[in-house]
């Protein structure tokens, strides 16, 4: 019965084809519009999740003592500035160090104070090129981490092979013909002990390439196994003072236990530096959230200016019909069932116009990814950053709310319709 | 006989104060089963109007229409919607049929209200068809035919139910004399042989002799109520 109801609903949409093919149409451009926001939205939030991720999640709190505050917010910006040099408070001492495992919320399992080497000099170089560039590394401190990977992959914690990740773009610069092309092939590490002076070649393979981001420390990753190496040659001829030095702490912070902001306060009191991935995040979120507001108010008010026009369009359909509806009553259709009737032509044009709206955002939302990672395109730099992503839960959101709004539009005129007195709709000219 | 309508003290009114117009004044009127009634009077006369409320199609002011015994005041709205649906059959002057759709899908109307199941339906309604001599324009469009034609297919429509009683207003009203006669031997037909009491309003004279009886309308008061010349 149900489904009569609705088939005859659309053979009386289709009488009247041209008005109601342009009331489909608005409702068309407002879901497009909503379900097109939904899918930016989707694509900005993953997009920012993955580079706090990068950052090792929104658990995570880097701590340096105070002096180090702003070196720190560059070396995780990439931003290149000169630091104020100050020759205390550079390191943790082995007290402070469990001062700030001892506070509230730190997650002892998931804290690292990485060793730090001083005055270290090292290049990076490839068979495929005569130049020799700066070696600064990033560890792979966590398996947490969830590196957007362009090629290959990022070493594994537990191999003792050396094995390298690259940053998009160094591969290039090193002599190789692509990212891709880079791939299983070596790069010589060489270190200069600071201390005797002589120098050592690690070779490293590249096991992958990270993909553009814009977020993460802009440095070539390494396995554990080559840092330990690295470090045990830095050690070797180190005079005991600067073995073991602690330059900053990363680490888990058990939510449950303590909020991120007390724990900052209470790292501030005792004169450590701290920041999250909030901070650093949180500006560029609030600014993405604010637009996507905004887009999503626009959206909005596009489908309530269509749900006008679906009022518009059954008002003057049961004007149309008035005899019809007077003859249907006669012959003994309840007030009920012409409501029925009409709600059920609402609620096909919101349907037709969000079918057709859905269809059209997913074919769009996919040509907006294609540009804008094509040569040239707006998002060339960053390959993981897929603008329009769809979700089933959103469309099926959509479309609900869609024919929710049509079938609330339609009640104003199908309760005209069905409150119609037979002879006055009969005698109707 | 059987009593099948009865009417007492039947007003309606209509508006309020200044507006307030009189349609029927304390009508009684009994009609019997199986009978035919010519309902007939000048315009203006409340001729209409007594069809609308024996047809339940509207609620008297005062006073009580009895069908088959019950008390139509007292019936709940869903019943009377059936009551119209399953006894009632329904024949307009204009008509009142939906031009865009087929023949058949107008016939089809008073079963597809009363959600009869599908096969049933479609015999129903071509037998409907088949009786009024329309079964092979069955799929032509219903605005397409001639006037009498499309009183044809509202006389099946009307009957398609199997209904008790026969609602025709001025069902010769916008056709010429010889397809007006045609009409009219239809409606007798069905009344003659399926029992169906049938209620005609009309300005026809000659239709309105050919009725058992023939209620005389003016001012909304019946005047004087005669019985078709050569019965008792």
């Amino acid at each position: 019965m149900t489904i009569g109801v609705f088939k005859t609903a659309n053979r009386r949409l289709w009488r009247n084809k041209a008005r109601s093919f342009l009331t489909i149409m608005a409702i068309f451009v407002g879901s497009m519009t909503v379900m097109l926001i939904f899918a930016i939205n989707n694509g900005v939030t993953s997009f920012i999740n993955e580079q706090t991720q990068n950052l090792g999640g929104e658990e995570y709190i880097m701590i340096t003592p105070g002096s180090n505050a702003s070196s720190l917010t560059n070396l995780l910006t990439g931003t290149n500035s000169l630091t104020e040099y100050s020759a205390q408070n550079n390191f943790f001492t082995p007290n402070q160090v469990q001062e700030i495992k001892n506070l509230p919320g730190i997650d002892v399992k998931n804290f690292y104070a990485p060793k730090t080497l001083q005055n270290t000099s090292a290049y990076l170089t490839s068979n495929q090129t005569k130049k020799k560039f700066n070696f600064i590394y990033t560890t792979l401190l966590s398996e947490d981490y969830d590196i957007a990977m362009g090629f290959g992959q990022l070493p594994s914690p537990e191999t003792d092979a050396y094995e390298i990740v690259l940053q998009s773009g160094m591969a290039e610069l090193l002599g190789f013909a692509s990212d891709e092309a880079a791939i299983g092939e070596p790069l010589r590490i060489v270190y200069q002990n600071p201390y005797s002076r002589h120098y050592r070649t690690f070779v490293a393979r590249i096991v992958g390439v990270a993909s553009a981001n814009i977020a993460t420390i802009n440095q070539p990753i390494i396995s554990t196994a080559l840092e330990s190496a690295i470090y045990n040659f830095y050690t070797e001829y180190a005079p005991e003072s600067a073995k073991g030095q602690i330059y900053y702490i990363k680490t888990r912070v058990d939510l449950s236990k303590t909020t991120m902001k007390e724990l900052q306060q209470l790292l501030a009191e005792k004169g450590y530096y701290s920041t999250t991935v909030n901070d650093m995040m949180g500006e560029m979120r609030g600014f993405f959230e604010i637009v996507v507001r905004l887009l999503m108010i626009l959206g909005w008010i596009t489908l309530i200016t269509s749900a006008i026009g679906v009022v518009n369009t059954l008002f003057i359909s049961v004007e149309e019909r008035t005899r019809e509806i007077g003859l249907d009553k006669a012959l003994g259709m309840s007030s009920m069932k012409i409501f029925i009737n009409f709600s059920a032509e609402a609620v096909s044009l919101g349907f037709w116009g969000v079918v057709l709206g859905i269809i059209a955002s997913l074919i769009s939302g996919n040509i907006i990814n294609d540009m804008a990672h094509q040569a040239g395109g707006f998002l060339e730099m960053f390959p993981t950053f897929e603008l329009c992503q769809f979700a089933f839960n959103d469309i099926v959101l959509v479309g609900l709310i869609v024919m929710a709004i049509a079938f609330s539009a339609g009640t104003v005129p199908a309760t005209r319709a069905a409150r119609k007195n037979p002879i006055d709709a009969l005698r109707y000219e | 006989m059987q009593k099948v309508i009865e009417v007492k003290n039947l007003s309606k009114v209509y508006g309020r104060r200044r507006a307030r117009f009189t349609a029927l004044k304390n009508l009684n009127l009994t009609i019997y089963k199986g009978e035919s009634v010519a309902i007939v009077g000048k315009s203006g006369s409340g001729k209409s109007t007594l069809m609308h409320l024996l047809a339940l199609l509207d609620k008297p002011t005062r006073g009580a229409i009895k069908v088959d015994g019950m008390d139509t005041a007292k019936l709940r709205a869903s019943k009377i919607n059936r009551l119209r649906n399953r006894s009632f059959g329904f024949v307009f002057q204009q008509f009142f049929m939906n031009s865009s759709e087929s023949v058949y899908e107008n016939v089809l109307l008073p079963l597809k209200i009363a959600h009869a199941r599908c096969g049933n339906r479609k015999r129903l309604a071509l037998d409907a068809l088949k009786s009024v001599g329309l079964r092979e324009r069955a799929k032509d469009k219903a605005g397409e035919l001639s006037g009498g034609h499309k009183q044809r297919v509202c006389i099946a429509r009307a009957i398609v139910n199997n209904p008790q009683f026969i609602f025709a207003d001025e069902p010769t009203g916008n056709l010429d004399s010889a397809t007006g006669e045609k009409i009219i031997k239809l409606l007798f037909d069905f009344n003659q042989r399926k029992g169906v009491t049938l209620v005609i309003v009309t300005h026809d004279e000659d239709l309105a002799a050919r009725c058992d009886r023939q209620i005389h309308l003016k001012d909304g008061e019946i005047i004087k109520i005669t019985k078709r010349k050569g019965t008792k």
